[in-house]
């Protein structure tokens, strides 16, 4: 499981990447969620995959999954809502002033 | 310790206050300046004699201001304040009151200061701050006549010089620092062993050296000090002859107990010292500007002294310092006479000069003393100090060949000489000259007569200086009492035929001085590369360095976002992998059960919708595309036992697909530029990289196990005891780590205001533009 959860982070860097090298402000905003998804569970498995129960006391249980990464995910979930908000607003207003989604517009380079 | 520190300070404090007195006093000022200099020479002179200690100033990195006034130390402050004594008087009647006298003394206070913090400090640190101190006040005085172009391009090109040099010396000190453990200049000779031993010793020798040998002008970094003649003469008399271009010789000799036994050492100490002899005497003669003369004369006799510290000899360091003290005198009465010349005649060509003697009997007769000391004649002082540097180059390990080389640029400098003392003095009268010459007044005189009257006790009576300020220098350096025994007559000794060989060749080459001219015009002709124009095409008319610069720069810094973020992944991708790699850190242990059909279909719709998000054309696919990768990694987050995880992810999930869906409304359809070929690929490649990396890290930190299970038992543990819940993780956030929830929240608030201002922006200013309002 392991091996494939590593894959999976993998897929998600990969393209969270690719987007974020776009010049279109909204797969900007669309790379930056793929890395937070990718970054999310790469703290889940750093903690361990899996073992013992979840972290909600039960009677008679012993081994409980760490807590720790999952209340820094929690966080991160959060705080990473956070971030996209601001940033489709943010791509929002670029395309009010500038009336285009190319970046490269905002350096003052022009197509034409 | 309040002597030694007040001489360092007062010329400090005087520098800041002269541009204020400059308003009260006028062009009285240099009678200021006189008085501060005059108060820092008593308070050398009141210094003990071995004095050293230390005040605490950054204990953490090993700095502490050390005063170290031992012979060497106090040989050169005595030469700094009493040199500086006579150029202050020396400037009040040589600068015009049309000068801006309040910066010329702040400058030239802040160098006495700073110079007297090199020569007296005992750190290497605090050494090489004020050394670079010394390099911009050098920098600021060549500017003084900064609307003139030769006063700006010498100004620049001696920082340039000195301060590469200082950077490659304090990379060397730093690396001297790390081997040793210290940065106090005795301690550092207490473990000279450890540090010869160091395979690193070497590359700090080198660096170091550099930094002296810029400062003091050697080959092939001589050329900043003819350009820095632009100077007012006082400053060419104090700082690029008498003390500045010193302080390379003096670290060499500081370091000379330190790194003498090192294989390098003679060969890049003496061989560059006699090179730059050599040079600098060829050039002298080719100059007909007399300062330019001197400077390049300066830059021989620095030679001259730099390859006696390099034999590694007892004999060779005290030759050395004895002539270091010698030039010091007769260099500085020279400037002051060429600086009289310049004034009474309007002019420094040679070629326009002749016949001076009749009208400036004094300034005659002053500079015949100066330049038959440089010459090594017999009763004054360069005669003393030129056999010695004869002797201890026969004696040295470079033998024969050094005394040769010697003696050949002995000739040469022989001959300059009397061009200095003869040809400009003698002959028939010249009417050539702008103004018509006299005699200069009696204060402007008297600072060189003092000079020379030093020359010549010392050329009569060489003990006058042996036991108070030589013998000590040189046992400073040594670390043991000398054998000196400075005299007039040695005997028919091999040195004296030398002596007389340079004297008498030189009289013979002076006699023809037009064919020797002619033949090292010739010489000149021939050689190709100039360091002048190497440094022309770096820095100033050029300019590569800076169009380099200015390459990289617009290489890097294009202002596109996908530009930064390939370099900052790219670092980030080769940083992780090789730190991994030295590290050695491998893939541990990992859980290789067979893996359960739902996990196959889970992480393949993860994968799946991370691909279509990137592949798709239309914005709803995309957001629909990243919705179904979220909800996968919500269930991912249920079955790896983090309900809670799982709960925040969907909802978050839902919000911000709502969130995507009301701003693709204004939003244009999605247009993907194709970005050109070149650029996909570094980007395909450089996203791979990431994606990679990260599975590895993944797998690392599995293996790896790094959070501490204690932190995990302490929350598993206290959580129903201490806060009351069950639930473990909501109990971490909401009350054990409350705090950074509350921030959290804020953070999460102040995304919220900036959205809301960012919409309701747009709309007042459309509403203005709407009522023809200014927009902004």
């Amino acid at each position: 499981m392991e091996l494939l959860t590593a894959i999976g982070i993998g897929v998600l860097f990969a393209a969270g990447t690719y987007l974020l090298l776009s010049r279109n402000v909204v797969r900007v905003v669309l790379g930056n969620s793929l890395l937070a998804y990718g970054t999310n569970l790469m703290l889940l498995a750093s903690g361990g995959l899996g073992r013992g129960a979840a972290p909600v006391l039960v009677e008679g249980v012993e081994v409980y999954t760490d807590p720790v990464p999952q209340a820094l995910i929690l966080t991160a979930i959060v705080i990473n809502f956070g971030v996209t908000a601001f940033l489709l607003v943010l791509a929002y207003r670029m395309v009010q002033e500038h009336r285009s989604e190319d970046l490269a517009h905002l350096r003052g380079v022009d197509d034409e | 310790m309040a002597a030694a520190l007040g001489a360092i300070v007062l010329p400090f404090a005087g520098a800041v206050l002269m541009p204020l007195l400059y308003r009260l006093l006028g062009r009285r000022l240099g009678y200021a300046a006189l008085a501060v200099a005059v108060a820092t020479l008593a308070l050398v002179l009141s210094i003990p004699e071995g004095f050293s200690g230390t005040v605490n100033w950054v204990p953490q990195l090993g700095i502490a201001l050390t005063v170290q006034a031992d012979g060497w130390g106090r040989l050169l402050a005595l030469l700094i304040t009493g040199i500086g004594t006579l150029v202050m008087l020396y400037s009040i009647l040589y600068l015009g009151a049309e000068e801006d006298l309040g910066k010329f003394y702040l400058y030239i206070l802040l160098f006495m200061g700073a110079m007297l913090g090199v020569v007296l400090s005992g750190n290497l640190l605090v050494l090489y701050v004020f050394w670079e101190l010394t390099s911009v006040a050098s920098f600021l005085l060549i500017g003084f006549w900064y609307t003139e172009e030769s006063g700006v391009y010498g100004a620049v090109k001696a920082l340039l010089i000195t301060v590469s040099g200082g950077l490659a010396m304090l990379a060397g000190i730093t690396i001297l620092g790390s081997i040793a453990g210290t940065y106090e200049l005795t301690a550092l000779v207490d473990r000279r062993s450890e540090v010869l031993a160091h395979p690193l010793s070497g590359v700090a020798l080198v660096l170091i050296l550099l930094g002296a040998f810029t400062k003091s002008a050697q080959v092939p970094f001589h050329i900043w000090l003819p350009d820095a003649m632009a100077a007012p003469t006082p400053v060419s008399a104090y700082l690029h002859s008498a003390t500045m271009v010193k302080a390379g010789l003096f670290l060499v000799a500081r370091l000379w107990p330190l790194f003498s036994p090192h294989p390098y050492w003679t060969g890049l100490v003496s061989t560059v010292g006699l090179a730059t002899m050599v040079l600098g005497a060829y050039l002298a003669l080719q100059k007909t500007d007399l300062k330019a003369i001197l400077a390049m004369s300066t830059v021989s006799q620095l030679g001259l002294i730099l390859s006696l510290f390099g034999y590694g000899t007892a004999e060779g360091v005290a030759a050395g310092i004895l002539h270091l003290f010698n030039h010091s005198t007769f260099k500085g009465l020279l400037f002051m006479v060429v600086g009289i010349i310049d004034h009474m005649t309007g002019t420094r060509e040679v070629t326009r000069l002749s016949g001076l003697a009749r009208a400036m009997p004094v300034t005659a007769a002053l500079a015949a003393v100066g330049a038959g000391a440089m010459a090594g004649v017999p009763l004054l002082s360069g005669f003393v100090s030129k056999e010695l540097f004869l002797e201890a180059s026969l004696h040295g390990p470079l033998g024969a060949l050094a005394a040769a080389v010697g003696t050949g640029a002995s000739i040469l400098t022989t001959t300059y000489c009397l061009v200095l003392a003869h040809k400009i003095f003698y002959g028939p009268e010249t009417h050539d000259t702008p103004k018509h010459p006299h005699e200069a007044p009696w204060p402007m005189l008297l600072p060189p007569a003092v000079l020379a009257a030093v020359v010549v006790a010392v050329g009569v009576y060489p003990g006058l200086v042996e036991h108070g300020l030589v013998a000590p220098a040189v046992a400073a350096v040594l670390g043991e009492e000398p054998h000196l025994h400075l005299a007039l007559w040695h005997g028919f000794t091999p040195a004296l035929g030398m002596s007389a060989v340079a004297l008498v060749g030189g009289l013979v080459a002076y006699r023809r001085l037009d064919a020797l001219a002619a033949l090292l015009g010739r010489i000149a002709g021939s050689i190709r590369l100039h360091a002048n124009a190497v440094y022309d095409y770096l820095w100033w008319r050029e300019k590569a360095v800076e169009r380099w610069a200015r390459a990289i720069t617009s290489y890097q810094m294009t202002g596109f976002l996908r530009d930064y973020l390939v370099f900052i992944l790219g670092a980030a991708v080769l940083g992780i992998l090789t730190t991994a790699w030295m590290k050695g850190l491998r893939i541990g242990e990992l859980n290789l059960a067979p893996v359960e059909p739902h996990e196959w279909v889970l992480m393949g719709v993860i994968a799946a919708g991370a691909l279509t998000t990137l592949l798709a054309r239309n914005r709803l696919v995309a957001i629909a595309a990243l919705g179904i990768t979220g909800l996968p990694v919500s269930l991912y987050f249920a079955w790896m036992r983090a309900p809670d995880l799982a709960l925040t992810q969907l909802v978050v999930e839902v919000i911000t697909t709502v969130l995507f869906l009301l701003v693709f409304a204004h939003l244009p359809q999605l247009k993907v530029d194709p970005p050109t070929p070149r650029y996909r690929d570094v980007n395909v490649l450089v996203a791979v990289a990431v994606g990679a990396v990260a599975a590895l890290y993944t797998l690392l930190a599995a293996g790896l196990r790094r959070f501490p299970p204690e932190i995990a038992r302490y929350y598993l543990e206290n959580s129903y005891e201490a806060a009351g819940g069950k639930n473990v993780v909501n109990v971490i956030l909401v009350d054990f780590r409350g705090w950074d929830t509350l921030f959290e929240i804020t953070v999460l608030s102040m995304a919220g205001l900036a959205v809301y201002s960012l919409t309701r922006l747009g709309r007042s200013r459309e509403a203005e533009e709407a009522r023809g309002g200014e927009s902004w």
